[in-house]
């Protein structure tokens, strides 16, 4: 290839036999979009070191006038007298994500399972769509579900029978709040709420499956059953943990349908029907109120760095739990 | 002794028809060479024969496949008892993502074979594949370490180690080396004693050189069916005739 007047602009030879096929103005906008669409990718990844650095930033006040240890394991939040415990707020957190994650995982995975192996592509197709509409519901409809449905069946009637039975034996049973606002409930209705992505993460894994091993075990003369075991077992486990820590993740920070359900009581949890407080209700019940207080707004920026990290810990688990699963097969 | 005899055999995909009123008879102990050019219906037939057509839900099929005299798609038929039966080897290896051992055990284990004698029947399948040696230091070794012929092999270890009557081969040499592909296809032939075989294949010359009998589709339709012998010799069809000599295709 001859030189052309303006190979200043393209450094590398490969890049000057392909450029000199264009016309300039095609070799512009190439790069043009070339580099806007990096640029685009590039900003998206920013994003989360900007967002985590000026979380940092802003909490570093409280974090530098406690040890985070106190922080962390400190029982008693009581801004106006300089107390900083987050300790009940992890709890709460931490319990109603498991309630959660107890309700609706195994259900979730079934339904995956039954949607990605069982059904006919005319089932699935009305199926999803109702799926992802459930998705799609503002969290606000769920935590009124919960208000009105939820919470007075639990009230009623779950946990008076809970107190009879189990809890005579269990303390974890023992109905210790009368209101119907605690971990049960808001941890029911969050199943709800996750349930969904977990049974469309589960499902798009199964369906990932190359065909050919769906065809190979059938063709063995396993059943349906014995095809959908192997698959998840062999196959898709990786995926399928990754689909319930989404929802583990998703679940630790909803804040809105929990903050409504919880009831909102800054206290570890020790019962089923505790109410409690989660991280993110803390955050949205109280910025913006009594900002004079010192510290104040620095602690409740140390609690939205907290979520960050604890929801960013459970993907890069997530993802080491996956490669460490798809290196073995 | 007919192990499979097809009788009016109709199948669509959707409103294409891929088979048209197909009736023959496979012969017992033997192998049946199923040719034809790509997209004759040469691989839909075949997977007529386990059902495994029948995951395809665009499928409708119609007419009958007897399978030691019964129909095996009457209604109420055990489909996973005939997939037991009728083995199949498919065009690619797939080995499934377990160890090389546990690939080659899935099977008498769903099935209830081994009978605490499970890695007796594993040694003897990857022996009778000859892959044996190969392998045995590194049995717990996943199956994908292996090259594309000894996944093959293994892949019919593993379709034998269910114990089937027929199996059936979908161009099972097709995507191979040709030392692997030949290396599967003296095995084939070592079997017809103990297998009724039916495989599928674009290659004139692996049916010449495997083939008792051949059936040779055109269009979705039987043209000529017959003992291997009098099919390459005495062709009766023109469109026989043409297609051995490579005019058409």
């Amino acid at each position: 290839m001859e030189a052309t007047p303006d190979t200043t602009i393209r450094p590398l030879p490969a890049k000057k036999i392909a450029a000199s096929r264009l016309s300039r103005w095609r070799w512009f906008k190439d790069a043009g979009a070339r580099t806007m669409l990096g640029a685009t990718a590039v900003i998206i990844c920013l994003l989360i070191v900007v967002i985590t650095a000026a979380l940092t930033a802003r909490s570093w006040p409280i974090l530098s006038a406690y040890p985070l240890a106190e922080l962390l394991t400190g029982q008693v939040w009581q801004p106006m007298r300089g107390l900083f415990g987050f300790a009940p707020f992890i709890a709460g957190s931490v319990a109603v994500t498991l309630v959660a994650m107890a309700f609706a995982v195994v259900p979730a995975v079934f339904s995956g399972m039954y949607l990605a192996e069982y059904t006919s592509s005319r089932t699935r197709s009305a199926l999803k769509p109702l799926i992802d509409l459930l998705v799609g519901i503002p969290s606000v409809v769920y935590g009124l579900w919960g208000v009105l449905f939820i919470v007075p069946l639990v009230r009623d009637h779950i946990g008076p029978l809970s107190d009879r039975t189990l809890g005579q034996f269990f303390p974890f049973f023992a109905r210790t709040n009368p209101s119907g606002y605690g971990l049960l409930a808001a941890g029911f209705v969050l199943a709800v709420m996750v349930f969904p992505l977990i049974v469309a993460v589960t499902e798009e894994v199964l369906r990932s499956i190359p065909r050919e091993m769906r065809e190979t075990l059938l063709a063995l003369g396993a059943t349906r059953w014995e095809t959908t075991r192997c698959i998840m077992r062999r196959a898709a486990l990786s995926g399928t943990l990754a689909a319930i820590v989404l929802g583990f993740s998703r679940a630790f920070g909803e804040t809105l349908a929990v903050m409504m359900l919880i009831g909102n009581t800054p206290r570890i949890p020790s019962s089923l029907f505790d109410a409690a407080y989660s991280l993110p209700a803390l955050i949205a019940n109280n910025y913006g109120e009594i900002m004079s207080v010192p510290l104040y707004e620095s602690a409740l920026m140390g609690a939205a760095l907290l979520l960050l990290i604890v929801v960013l810990g459970f993907n890069v688990m997530a993802r080491l739990v996956i490669m460490r699963l798809t290196k073995r097969s | 002794m007919q192990p499979l005899s097809i009788r009016k055999l109709n199948v669509w995909y959707g409103k294409q028809q891929a088979l048209k009123d197909i009736t023959v008879d496979i012969p017992y102990h033997q192998i049946t060479a199923i040719i034809g050019p790509s997209g004759c219906g040469k691989s839909t037939l075949l997977k007529s024969f386990n059902r495994l057509l029948d995951l395809n839900e665009q499928v409708r099929i119609n007419g009958q496949i007897l399978f030691d005299g019964e129909n095996i798609y009457a209604p109420g038929v055990d489909v996973t008892d005939i997939r037991t039966r009728i083995g199949l080897l498919a065009q690619k290896p797939f080995p499934l993502p377990m160890s090389i051992y546990d690939n080659v055990a899935y099977g008498p284990r769903i099935h209830g074979l081994a009978n605490g004698n499970l890695s007796q029947i594993v040694t003897a399948q990857l022996q009778a594949v000859g892959l044996w040696d190969e392998v045995k230091e590194r049995l717990k070794d996943p199956a994908t370490g292996l090259s594309g012929g000894q996944q093959q092999r293994l892949c019919l270890a593993r379709t034998l180690a269910v114990q089937p009557e027929v199996l059936l081969c979908d161009e099972s040499t097709a995507s191979l080396d040709p030392i692997s592909a030949r290396g599967i296809e003296e095995l084939l032939r070592g079997f017809k004693d103990k297998y009724t075989l039916v495989l599928v294949t674009h290659d004139i010359d692996q049916a010449r050189r495997l083939a008792d009998y051949v059936i040779f589709m055109w269009l979705g339709e039987l043209v000529e069916h017959g003992p291997a012998r009098r099919f390459f010799e005495q062709p009766q069809q023109e469109l026989t005739q043409a297609y051995l000599a490579r005019e058409i295709g």
